[in-house]
């Protein structure tokens, strides 16, 4: 199990590092010149002169060769943990982003608890009763809520409580450290409405996965022994079927992280999505680019958080 | 003459005449999965409006009527009609026309792309391996809606430019699968058989491996049309996706910068539920169709893989020995 655990931490910063750079380039080897995109849209704010290109290329540092441009943004990341400053506002970005961070972290987790505590029953239940009335319900319901758009669910959400009783979400954001209750309430609906939309893959997921584990030899050993169908699901099957569900979660979770961009925007929430949504609005480079690798970042912790728990959960790595 | 009743009377044998794949398919589909088939049922009746729209929709795409603008339901306009006065029913048909040919064009490249790259990967092996499911594990630790949201915006908005980037970020996604469908089908023997006799890579590749995971590549093209249309009606939604002109049910919900959706919120609930009905519909017959065409879902003695009939004529059959 440690050298296991080592040979996955030692991949996190290959892994960063080739993230890091995907995400520059991302952003600078897409057709469309910066500079130009920046002139047009100075143009359309009714600023009529043409700008120095090549001051406006020294100021973004854009003079220098490709690498030389990654290089000098790593470095200043990795040394500094300066992220550079926005184009619009000229303030720092790293607070903001820190500041950001938590609100979309929460969000994101309830939604995952969410998801996981319905999912996981219904579809362990659904595998149980195949083919049956129950099983077509339970199914059907799940699907639905993987198809319905949850910005759908989400603007529906925040549109028909207000024409039926005139509620409105909060307008400013209530910080979890000043008022928990309040903050919990808030972030409960998006929450709820983000976990639906894990909750139909999961259920899927968890049937199909109860189904193959329930074809195999030794459950079939478990039936002829005897043993009630509590005992076999719940000890031999689910135990098996738990661990693809966790690398499953590795998964999710980005899409989760993705899905809150638009919830946040709905529910009014200051967190990274938000950010990004702005920051994409106004053509804000350096915050694209830094959240893009936040976002990679947070994801990586997390497939190193899921592995670990995978390789602690799977008994064949584990006495590896 | 009296025949010796020892004496074997040759019985001519009729080998029933096994239906045709599709055919079995099908029976098998109605038969088994009633959820597959409704699904089935909306995915058609979905198809006929986007390929038929022309003649089903009652007023033209683009057909602007600004002094009946924001009208509830009527005889002339069964769903009202919208900001612009455009008729809300033909917006809606004319939706799932754009819908579909984003869904199947962005869909059908994201398979092309994650074949190439998952099964060349997977069947080279070797470094070669190694360093693209390095690229690939790279590009997944970016979601996917921050690197859709990146890209769109940078690009001029336009039909194609949403089908490129849908069809080629999810293919990079979808890579990873098929490699692993890909090793999974290359630990049969007919694949080292074939390799002995000195079959080609690329005919080995051809003959033997893409037949074998035909069918776990058409449950990715269902399912993966459902996203692509998710995907781009979420695009629509923040405002990055089509054209202003262009009517898709993502951008209908956002319609007119959610100022009109307080006075009118039929103009949300409309589109959105043709959303739903329709992902819904594909996600259902896909569904039905790995549940029967998964190979790994086949087989097994035992309450789970016989339906309740089934048991109870097996339970009978034993009980009778």
């Amino acid at each position: 199990m440690g050298a296991y655990a080592v040979r996955r931490a030692l991949l996190i910063p290959v892994t960063v590092i080739l993230a890091s750079m995907l995400v520059f380039l991302l952003v600078r080897f897409i057709p469309g010149d910066i500079v130009d995109l920046i002139q047009a849209q100075m143009a359309a704010n009714g600023g009529g002169d043409t700008i120095d290109r090549a001051a406006v290329e020294k100021a973004l540092g854009l003079d220098v060769p490709v690498y030389v441009q990654y290089a000098r943004w790593a470095s200043r990341i990795v040394l500094h943990g300066n992220m550079g400053v926005s184009l619009r506002t000229n303030l720092p970005i790293t607070p903001e982003i820190m500041r950001r961070i938590p609100i979309t972290f929460e969000l994101s987790l309830m939604a995952t608890v969410i998801g996981a505590v319905i999912a996981i029953p219904i579809g362990l239940y659904s595998a149980m009763r195949q083919d049956t009335i129950t099983d077509y319900i339970l199914r059907s319901g799940a699907i639905l809520l993987m198809s319905v758009p949850s910005f759908w669910i989400g603007a529906m959400v925040v549109l028909y409580p207000s024409i039926w009783w005139g509620w409105t979400p909060p307008m400013e954001y209530i910080y979890f450290n000043k008022d928990p209750i309040g903050n919990l309430s808030m972030m409960i609906i998006p929450a709820m409405v983000l976990g639906s939309m894990g909750t139909g893959g999961t259920v899927r997921m968890m049937r199909t996965l109860m189904l193959e584990t329930l074809r195999q030899d030794y459950i079939r050993t478990a039936w002829s022994k005897g043993l009630t169908e509590r005992i076999i699901v719940f000890r031999h099957a689910m135990k098996n079927a738990m661990i693809p569900i966790v690398t499953m979660y590795g998964g999710v979770i980005p899409g989760l992280l993705g899905g809150s961009v638009i919830m946040e925007q709905i529910f009014n929430l200051p967190g990274m999505g938000r950010l990004m949504l702005d920051a994409l609005q106004n053509r804000d480079y350096p915050i694209i680019s830094a959240i893009n690798l936040m976002m990679a970042i947070i994801i990586i912790c997390n497939n190193l958080l899921i592995d670990m728990t995978y390789g602690w959960l799977d008994p064949r790595i584990h006495f590896q | 003459m009296t025949t010796n009743s020892n004496e074997a009377v040759p019985v001519k044998q009729v080998e029933k005449k096994r239906d045709g794949f599709m055919k079995d398919l099908f029976r098998r589909m109605i038969r088994e999965k009633p959820l597959g088939t409704i699904g089935l049922g909306i995915v058609i009746i979905m198809f006929f409006a986007g390929i038929f729209a022309n003649w089903i929709a009652p007023y033209g795409m683009k057909q602007i009527d600004l002094i009946n603008r924001l009208q509830g339901s009527s005889p002339q306009h069964w769903l009202g009609t919208d900001q612009l006065g455009r008729d809300e029913m033909s917006q809606i048909i004319f939706g799932a026309r754009i819908s579909l040919i984003i869904g199947i064009s962005a869909t059908t490249i994201h398979m092309v792309i994650s074949f190439l790259i998952g099964a060349t990967s997977a069947f080279v092996g070797g470094k070669t391996d190694l360093i693209v499911q390095r690229f690939i594990d790279v590009w997944m630790t970016i979601p996917q809606m921050a690197i859709l949201l990146t890209i769109v915006n940078i690009l001029p908005r336009s039909m194609l430019t949403i089908i490129m980037v849908l069809g080629i970020t999810g293919g990079i996604g979808g890579a990873r699968g098929v490699r692993s469908n890909v090793f999974w089908v290359k630990g049969y023997p007919y694949v080292s058989a074939a390799d002995a006799i000195g079959s080609k890579r690329m005919r080995t590749l051809m003959v033997h491996v893409l037949p074998n995971i035909m069918s776990l590549m058409i449950i990715g093209f269902t399912i993966g049309i459902g996203g692509a249309i998710m995907a781009e009606s979420g695009l629509s939604f923040l405002g990055m996706g089509l054209e202003p002109g262009i009517p898709s049910w993502g951008a209908m919900i956002n319609g007119g910068g959610q100022q009109y959706l307080q006075t009118m919120p039929q103009l949300a609930l409309y589109p959105g539920a043709a959303l739903s009905l329709t992902i819904y519909g594909i996600n259902m017959f896909g569904d039905g169709l790995r549940d029967l065409l998964d190979p790994r879902l086949r087989g097994g003695i035992g309450r789970y893989a016989l339906s309740d009939k089934k048991l109870k004529q097996l339970k009978a059959t034993l009980a009778k020995e």
